[in-house]
């Protein structure tokens, strides 16, 4: 299964990073190489009868009871922030319109 | 109109949990000092691992049984990615292929809107933007934020809105929302588009060509703060389409914002993402396994709903539709009503029910409550819960006309001291001295003084212009301070006009 240069474009988009064109060629391969490899392991192994899933604990239904208990104040929640401003987390300028 | 109109809706309902949606900070965070409500799961901090508030996946589940749904007994939780600083993560944990609710219906106006979905998920932060930056707050970040998506079953603007406003009743009616827009725990996104009768169709909720599949396109709005505002934007945006459309030019498909000021919706620029949300189960919440028991649980504790009160309401007490609507607006307003009404249907007889009540009776409290109680509620802007008056003391003061005491007139006089007061209407009538009239000998007096005072009224009504004798009715009534006997006088003055 070849991994095509458009799809390694929209993921490079999607995780915003911009590739250079022979970057995109050496990453195209490489993805490739992996996901060959991966899905031929993968493709030995008898999945029949086997459902889905994303869980590997077994758990269900875990849920907590509706009771509030203290968060961390402003400074400590501020305490790593690059820049803050009146209490805000402060970023680059984005225009909805 | 060459087109039919076809509208649907994503209503988003804050859920009103003591706790966030997967930590457990205090979700009052109204008007709260930015970032004093956070914690490393609701930032967003690697390793920080979430957990579902069991209140707000039984609110939603309510949510979906009040919007007639389906409750899938297998749910799940999935990532939503996606780029935008208000997402602390980087992805939004919400519901894609498994959400508790599918397949309801609401009845709005006569017509069924289907409901396609209701689903659980976080809320975001709240970002505030000047020229220069902008400023995030992740005290809403992780507010549990129920998602009713809407058939494309919407026809008209209108209906957009009496949808909107059905679904904030119903979630208000479950107190699990304040679903108030001005504060953002109702919010409000519509899809819209014009399509050429017979050349398209619904499947699985998505609009769709007949013919090749052409469609033209669909606009999303945004930004609409009130239920006026949903209504406008509809009316503004299908006037825009059919302008376009007549000039022959072409209509994108894009997201508009709805500017309240200019009464306009302008392009937004798009987000800078490529449309893939990647959707996957989210692996740090093990799925949920409900049984019909749980279900049948959650049943039980879903009250009366307005649609279902109307209708007792119609049968009952003979209440008009349109009436029924009015007193059940608001769950505190319908059972303000019935306790008046069955504290008045008491005053008769002890033991009376109000399945026995007389129709008039009901019209008669119906008519204090749209009237009297409301026009007050309106005019001070009071909540219902902080009126002064009970509905006992409303039944107290009908009795009182019932039995002779004071005048309709009066009555109305006696309420408002009451609403400001709190006080027993006999209290304040006994008080003020507004005990009616009834004393014939007293009224005869004031019926002749009036009589001797007024020749040419008189002699009006001796040429037949009836009008006149409402004239010395009202001056009657003007010198008895309103306390005179409105039946009493009628026939007085009958007399002494011969």
């Amino acid at each position: 299964m070849a991994i095509q240069k458009t799809q390694v474009q929209h993921v490079a988009e999607l995780a915003q990073l911009k590739l250079t064109s022979s970057e995109l060629e050496k990453y195209t391969k490489q993805l490739s190489e992996i996901i060959d490899y991966d899905m031929g392991l993968l493709n030995k192994i008898e999945t029949d009868g086997i459902e889905p899933t994303a869980q590997v604990t077994g758990l269900e239904d875990v849920t907590q009871n509706d009771n509030p208990r203290p968060s961390l104040d402003q400074k400590e929640a501020l305490k790593n922030v690059p820049e803050t401003e009146e209490g805000y987390f402060k970023t680059g300028v984005i225009l909805e319109q | 109109m060459k087109y039919d109109v076809i509208i649907g809706l994503e209503v988003h309902v804050q859920l009103k949990t003591k706790s966030k949606m997967f930590c457990r900070c205090s979700a009052s965070v109204w008007k709260a000092q930015p970032n004093s409500h956070t914690c490393p799961v609701c930032l967003g901090l690697p390793g920080a691992l979430p957990v579902a508030n069991e209140e707000a996946v039984r609110e939603a589940l309510k949510i979906g049984l009040a919007l007639n749904c389906q409750l899938l007994n297998r749910a799940k939780f999935d990532r939503k990615h996606y780029f935008y600083p208000d997402l602390s993560k980087g992805y939004q944990i919400s519901q894609y292929d498994l959400p508790f609710c599918v397949n309801g219906w609401l009845e709005v106006d006569g017509s069924r809107i289907g409901v396609t979905r209701s689903h659980l998920e976080e809320d975001t932060g709240k970002l505030v933007h000047d020229d220069k930056n902008s400023l995030i707050d992740f005290n809403r970040s992780g507010i549990p934020l129920m998602e009713v998506v809407s058939e494309p079953d919407i026809r008209s603007p209108q209906e957009a809105r009496l949808y909107a406003q059905k679904i904030q009743q119903i979630v208000r009616y479950l107190g699990v929302s304040d679903a108030d827009m001005e504060r953002g725990s109702l919010r409000v996104d519509a899809n819209v588009s014009l399509q050429k009768p017979g050349k398209w169709k619904v499947e699985d909720g998505k609009v769709l060509g007949v013919v090749n599949n052409e469609l033209n396109p669909k606009v999303e709005i945004k930004n609409m703060n009130s239920f006026r505002s949903i209504e406008r934007a509809l009316t503004y945006e299908i006037e825009r389409q059919l302008q376009l459309f007549e000039k022959e030019e072409k209509l994108s498909q894009e997201t508009r914002g709805w500017v309240e000021a200019k009464g306009i919706t302008v392009k937004q620029r798009s987000k800078e993402f490529a449309p893939d949300y990647r959707y996957f189960p989210e692996p740090d919440l093990p799925p949920f396994v409900f049984k019909n028991s749980y279900f049948e649980v959650i049943k039980k504790e879903i009250p009366e709903l307005p649609d279902q009160k109307i209708n007792r309401f119609y049968h009952d007490y003979a209440l008009e539709i349109k009436e029924a609507e009015i007193v059940t607006a608001t769950k505190e307003l319908a059972d303000w009503f019935e306790g008046a009404v069955k504290a008045y249907a008491q005053t008769e007889k002890e033991g009376t029910t109000y399945d026995h009540i007389d129709s008039w009776k009901v019209k008669l409290i119906y008519n204090w409550v749209s009237g009297e109680l409301l026009r007050r509620i309106n005019e001070l802007q009071v909540p219902l819960g902080e009126v002064k008056v009970t509905p006992a003391q409303l039944a107290e003061l009908l009795y009182l006309i019932d039995k002779g005491e004071i005048s309709s007139t009066i009555a109305k006089e006696v309420f408002a001291e009451m609403f400001k007061t709190g006080l027993d209407a006999k209290k304040i009538v006994e008080e003020k001295g507004l005990k009616q009239v009834s004393d014939e000998i007293q009224l005869r007096e004031a019926v002749r003084e009036v009589i001797n005072l007024n020749p040419k009224p008189v002699a009006d009504i001796a040429v037949g212009k009836k009008e006149a004798k409402g004239f010395l009715i009202g001056q009657i009534m003007k010198m008895t301070s309103g306390r005179a006997n409105p039946g009493l006088v009628n026939k007085i003055l009958e007399e002494e006009l011969g």
